[in-house]
């Protein structure tokens, strides 16, 4: 990628990488083959949260941040922060819970909406200028992180 | 997001999104979405509005088992909630 590319040409690389990939892939599929009453629910955000203690998202960087957090469900809403460049974080930094659910969710899980949800929580921040980094290392990781604690069903959100 | 989440299906597993950007998630086609005309950075609703943000996760979740064609968009009629102005 060229430091020199425009906004422009940008927009439209990463338009040709998402044509190709739906070409290539279709829309992936996967019913959900029991009551929702009894799934571990995986959460997976991408507004740029992490826990203190672990190194914020480099908002600033202009090839973007694809790296990942992985976020305890038992983490205090109070140890959560932001680091996302291109989003109004007022709302959020009154109640996290506006883009980072972690107190409803809980209650949820209390409240036998699900059966369990399960943990950690996984955080990505959502600039992402080049999607390859993020399609061919940190989202398959995640997945397969997800895939292997034997996950029944996912929400995801953005910032 | 929905890149992940295609990642996240492809191994097997349901998912199931919110999106405040109708036009990205039409081109990045994630199995089931739910867009909502909330701004950014107000994804699950107004801070200490718990009923809303319960309301916005409870549709989500529950596209899990309405959604059966791959790519269903849904829109929420959650509206953002007007600022009470102090009475003059």
């Amino acid at each position: 990628m060229s430091s020199a590319e425009s906004r422009e040409e940008r927009n439209a690389r990463v338009q040709r990488y998402l044509e190709e990939l739906v070409a290539a892939e279709g829309i992936p599929w996967a019913p959900l083959t029991k009551p929702l009453a009894r799934c571990r629910l995986g959460f997976v955000s991408t507004a740029g949260i992490y826990q203190v203690g672990q190194p914020p998202f480099d908002a600033s960087n202009p090839q973007g941040d694809w790296s990942y957090r992985e976020i305890p469900k038992d983490t205090p809403a109070s140890e959560l922060r932001i680091a996302h460049a291109h989003y109004d974080h007022t709302n959020a930094e009154k109640d996290i819970n506006v883009v980072f659910p972690i107190e409803r969710l809980r209650e949820l899980e209390a409240e036998g909406v699900f059966a369990e949800l399960a943990s950690p929580f996984y955080c990505f921040t959502g600039f992402i200028p080049d999607p390859r980094p993020l399609v061919e290392t940190t989202a398959k990781e995640v997945a397969a992180k997800i895939r292997a604690a034997e996950v029944d069903a996912v929400l995801l959100s953005p910032g | 997001m929905g890149l992940i989440q295609r990642a996240i299906e492809r191994e097997g597993v349901p998912t199931v999104s919110l999106t405040l950007l109708r036009g990205l998630t039409l081109r990045v086609k994630p199995p089931r979405a739910f867009f909502l005309r909330f701004p950014f950075g107000g994804t699950f609703g107004p801070p200490s509005n718990r009923q809303i943000q319960r309301h916005v996760i409870l549709d989500v979740l529950s596209g899990l088992t309405s959604i059966d064609e791959p790519g269903t968009i849904v829109e929420l009629p959650h509206v953002w909630p007007e600022e009470k102005k102090p009475a003059s």
